[in-house]
């Protein structure tokens, strides 16, 4: 509000604009090249066939968060439950698998099932509260994880058991499966946004609220929609990264590169959209998935103090943020 | 369709504002019922656990400094900011100050200084992303982010296992001070209150917080300096921020990052009736919202409720806040 | 009304945003103790131009001279300094705090030392004798402005410019959101100041309206001042014709 008075006042235009702009859209691309040659030659380990593959799928699985996050934030909600979300779907898909030996798909569904109604929780927060998004998941986040912690009695729940794992986290024409998952999931998104009434209706929710609800947009709908396609995808992810690590996920320490809202966010604005209602690309914003997970993978095998990497990870949502506004400066 | 007779229109509408003062005086006075309440009810549950002076001191020593926290914390959302970054901050702060007064085993007035000086730079980069037209729940997000992790490198680079302990003299005594068998902090809790409490009421700077987050527009207009007061509010916040966390690090003789205690300012300044939008609100009323978590914390804590379930409970409580918030909204608007 | 002196004339200001070219070059006369209304069609500058004059917008190029002297508008305080003051199209007004407060918005009476605290006290006393001045019904100045009426809230904004020393009072479409008897209201209380010697620029979209009150009625159109006409010698159909864009002679 503070901000956004001031910001008239400093409207930038003429050829200093365009270069900026051009940087903008293009300089992630360069950047990450960048950094990925510089790992290459600095950080030990960097360039083998094993960390690489490790890279697609931390990439993969912040990326699949990401693509549901960037459905939201289209929608005009800041969505940070997404720690919450998971905490509960991971805890929910391990206690199902390994305690209740409940068969793999059934296993599936419900974890879904349990994303499904976290972004319904989100929804009735929000468009039944009247709460602008960003508190409302932010508080709901806290009941997320309470609940994961009371059911998992604070432990993680180790699978012993075999099948999900072999069956969950499987190589595709060599490719893990997360990474298809990922694929399939922007290739949905795609279409919903941009082939479908409920995308032009996503757009036009976030862009202008007012105008959205006036010209008859089920306004509230689509939020709620919104917000469930967030936690669907964390839910995904929760299932695949505990299928991973054949344990319930912790997801106390987040580090560069991992799952959690601080990332997909970082990658959403990174990638154009803004905070402020503009609009984005999407394979941008894989891009700055990537980059952000190279960045975390690389200073850590370079034995980067953890303290550090989180700071480096903070300026990188500092700096995405930036842009961000003055990419609505801009325009 | 029957047609109303208009003496029960009448009656209608004077049952709906009926019924509109009722929410009304639940909105303004629900908190010091629900507060009574708690305590009534604890006192029935577990009268000899809970009815004794070590219980209520246990209740005041916890209130101590994040009621410090929670009169200038009070004051930025008045301001019309919402600062995210509180639990790093005072994380980061208490990690700098038992680095340089335990580990290096420098002057406690040097440790102090230091912290003050790192404090200030958080403050000022959160005010200088706010000044850049980013909301302030996002740059204050961001700047937790990078504070914590700031923390954890101070972990990293003095090589401790997670935490640092805190345990040199005088530190330990100060924090565990007492004054007539009054923990210091408690006092010093009464003395935040009185100065946020003269600064908002009694000042000019007071009159345009409120004007600033009442409608930063309309305060641009008249000629009050938004950037100057968001700079000194965030700011202070930062600092009085650290500050707590280190007497918090003092009581439990260890410095972590991410302090406990801090988490609730927003919890509790909603309950006692400050806007979430900023631009209203009591300070002193907030001292009710705080006594009304810690009481709770203390009385499920000697009720034996287990972590996650008492987790569980203040969750909600954050909720149920912001859902006061959003009707007190549209009762005001309406 | 030849004699008439000008207290405030803008020399060939000019404001653009981005390819909005919103006030070009005007030069205009207001003048003093008298009600000198503005007019012109949605969009053609007028707020903007006001803007410019109360400092809440820089000029891309011009300039002011304000009783005569040749000065620069620096910001809303730079204007109250030199008697300028404003009362915005939504009023400005801080709808969670009560009616002294916001009369007081920014240039709140302190006692004691360092100008810190604030005189609770002479702000009441001063905003009940402004209030009376200006025969505002305003019961209970304690009272939040979100409870009041528009024609309430008015006289508050009014109160504010009149405290600020206000010798210039700016009035954008004051009576735009009210009622019948809200709008005489506002209209007396224009009347009023003009009593006093208090010089008025008003915005208005209501021609009769203007007749009704206005000495001097000026004309504005795609940013552009077209001319002023004293009231006694214009002519209802003249206005419109200019407000529709025809130059007379
Ligand atoms: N802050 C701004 N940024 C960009 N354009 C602006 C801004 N303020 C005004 N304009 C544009 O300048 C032009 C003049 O606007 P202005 O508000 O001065 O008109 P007006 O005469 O007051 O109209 P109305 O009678 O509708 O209030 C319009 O085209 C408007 O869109
Ligand atoms: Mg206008």
């Amino acid at each position: 509000m503070l901000g956004r008075l001031m910001q008239g006042e400093r409207i930038i235009s003429g050829r200093r604009r365009d270069h900026l702009l051009f940087l903008m859209d293009n300089g992630i691309y360069v950047v990450t090249v960048v950094l990925f040659i510089i790992f290459v030659f600095f950080a030990p380990f960097f360039f083998t066939q094993r960390n690489l593959v490790n890279i697609l799928i931390s990439a993969s699985l912040a990326g699949i968060v990401t693509a549901g996050y960037t459905v939201a934030i289209l929608a005009g909600q800041i969505d940070t439950s997404t720690q919450g979300v998971l905490a509960v779907a991971t805890v929910t898909t391990a206690l199902l698998f390994e305690e209740a030996g409940f068969s793999l798909p059934l296993t599936v569904i419900f974890a879904l099932a349990a994303g499904i109604a976290a972004g319904l929780f989100n929804g009735l927060i929000v468009v039944n509260g009247k709460i602008v998004a960003f508190v409302a998941t932010l508080a709901t986040q806290g009941v997320m994880i309470a609940i994961a912690l009371f059911l998992s009695g604070g432990q993680t729940i180790t699978i012993a058991r075999e099948g999900l794992q072999e069956t969950v986290f499987i190589r595709v024409f060599g490719i893990p499966s997360s990474v298809w998952i990922m694929f399939l999931c922007y290739i949905v998104g795609w279409v919903m946004l941009t082939q479908t009434k409920l995308g032009a209706h996503i757009y036009a929710t976030g862009a202008d609220y007012r105008a959205a609800l006036l010209s008859g947009v089920p306004v509230d709908r689509v939020i709620r929609v919104a917000l469930v396609i967030s936690a669907l995808t964390a839910a995904l992810t929760a299932i695949l990264v505990t299928a991973r690590a054949k344990q319930s996920a912790l997801f106390g320490l987040a580090i560069a590169g991992s799952v959690d809202f601080v990332t997909a966010l970082t990658a959403v604005l990174l990638g154009g959209f803004s905070l402020f209602g503009g609009v984005g690309r999407i394979e941008r914003n894989l891009v700055a998935v990537l980059f952000l997970t190279i960045l975390g993978n690389g200073l850590q095998l370079m034995d980067v103090p953890t303290g550090i990497i989180l700071v480096v990870r903070g300026f990188a949502l500092v700096f995405a943020v930036i842009l961000s506004v003055l990419r609505a400066r801009m325009s | 369709m029957p047609i109303q007779q208009p003496e029960s229109q009448l009656a209608t509408s004077i049952r709906s504002i009926q019924r509109k003062q009722v929410v009304q005086f639940l909105l303004d006075n629900g908190l010091f019922i629900a507060f009574v309440l708690e305590v009534t009810l604890f006192a029935i549950a577990v009268p000899e656990m809970f009815l004794r002076s070590r219980t209520i001191e246990a209740i005041l020593r916890l209130s101590g400094p994040a009621g410090i926290v929670l009169a200038s914390y009070t004051i930025t959302l008045i301001s019309g900011q919402i600062d995210l970054s509180t639990a790093q901050v005072g994380g980061m702060a208490s990690l700098m100050f038992a680095a340089v007064f335990q580990l290096l085993e420098w002057p406690l007035g040097v440790a102090l200084a230091l912290t003050v000086v790192l404090t200030i730079a958080v403050g000022l980069l959160s005010s200088y992303l706010i000044q850049q037209g980013i909301p302030s729940f996002v740059s204050t997000l961001a700047v937790g982010v990078v504070s914590g992790g700031i923390g954890f490198l101070i972990i990293n680079l003095a090589k401790q296992p997670g935490m640092i302990r805190l345990v040199r003299p005088p530190l330990r005594d100060i924090a565990n001070f007492e004054v007539a068998g009054v923990p210091f902090v408690i006092p010093l809790m009464f003395v935040a209150y009185a100065i946020g409490w003269v600064v908002l009421n009694q000042t000019k700077f007071g009159a345009h917080i409120y004007a600033l987050g009442g409608n930063p527009a309309a305060a641009a207009l008249n000629g009050i300096n938004a950037v100057r007061i968001a700079r000194i509010v965030l700011v202070t916040n930062a600092v009085i921020t650290g500050m707590a966390g280190i007497l918090i690090a003092g009581r439990q003789l260890a410095a972590q990052p991410g302090v406990e205690g801090l988490g609730q300012s927003l919890t509790a300044a909603l309950f006692a009736g400050v806007a979430l939008s900023g631009g209203s609100g009591k300070i002193e009323r907030t001292l009710i919202g705080l006594l009304f978590l810690s009481t709770l914390t203390i009385g499920l804590g000697i009720l034996n409720v287990s972590a996650p379930m008492r987790q569980l409970i203040n969750g909600l409580a954050f909720v149920f806040a912001i859902l006061l918030d959003s009707i007190r909204q549209q009762m005001a608007t309406r | 009304m030849a004699s008439d002196e000008v207290i405030l004339e803008t020399t060939e200001v000019d404001k653009s945003f981005g390819a909005v070219h919103a006030v070009r070059s005007v030069s205009w006369k207001v003048y003093r103790g008298r009600v000198n209304a503005l007019v012109g069609d949605n969009g053609a500058g007028k707020s903007t131009l006001i803007k410019l004059i109360s400092g809440a917008l820089q000029p891309n190029s011009g300039g002011f001279r304000v009783h005569g002297e040749e000065t620069r508008i620096g910001g809303p305080a730079g204007a109250f300094n030199l008697g300028i003051a404003a009362v915005y199209q939504d009023l400005a007004l801080v709808e969670n705090r009560d009616v002294v407060m916001n009369m007081f918005l920014g240039s709140e009476l302190t006692r004691g030392p360092g100008a810190i605290f604030l005189d609770h006290k002479g702000m009441l006393q001063q905003a009940h004798n402004v209030l009376d001045d200006i025969h505002a019904r305003i019961p209970n100045v304690r009272e939040m402005v979100r409870n009041l009426s528009g024609g309430q809230r008015q006289a508050v904004a009014v109160g504010r410019a009149l405290i600020r020393g206000g010798e210039i009072i700016i009035m954008d479409e004051p009576t735009a959101a009210l009622g019948v008897e809200q709008t005489q209201e506002v209209l007396q209380l224009i009347d009023t100041l003009r009593g006093q010697g208090k010089t008025i620029i008003l915005i208005s979209h209501n021609i009769q309206q203007v007749f009704e009150i206005a000495d001097y009625i000026s004309v504005m159109f795609h940013g552009e001042m077209l001319g002023t006409r004293s009231r006694d010698e214009a002519t209802e159909a003249e206005v419109v014709a200019m407000i529709m864009g025809k130059r007379s002679p």
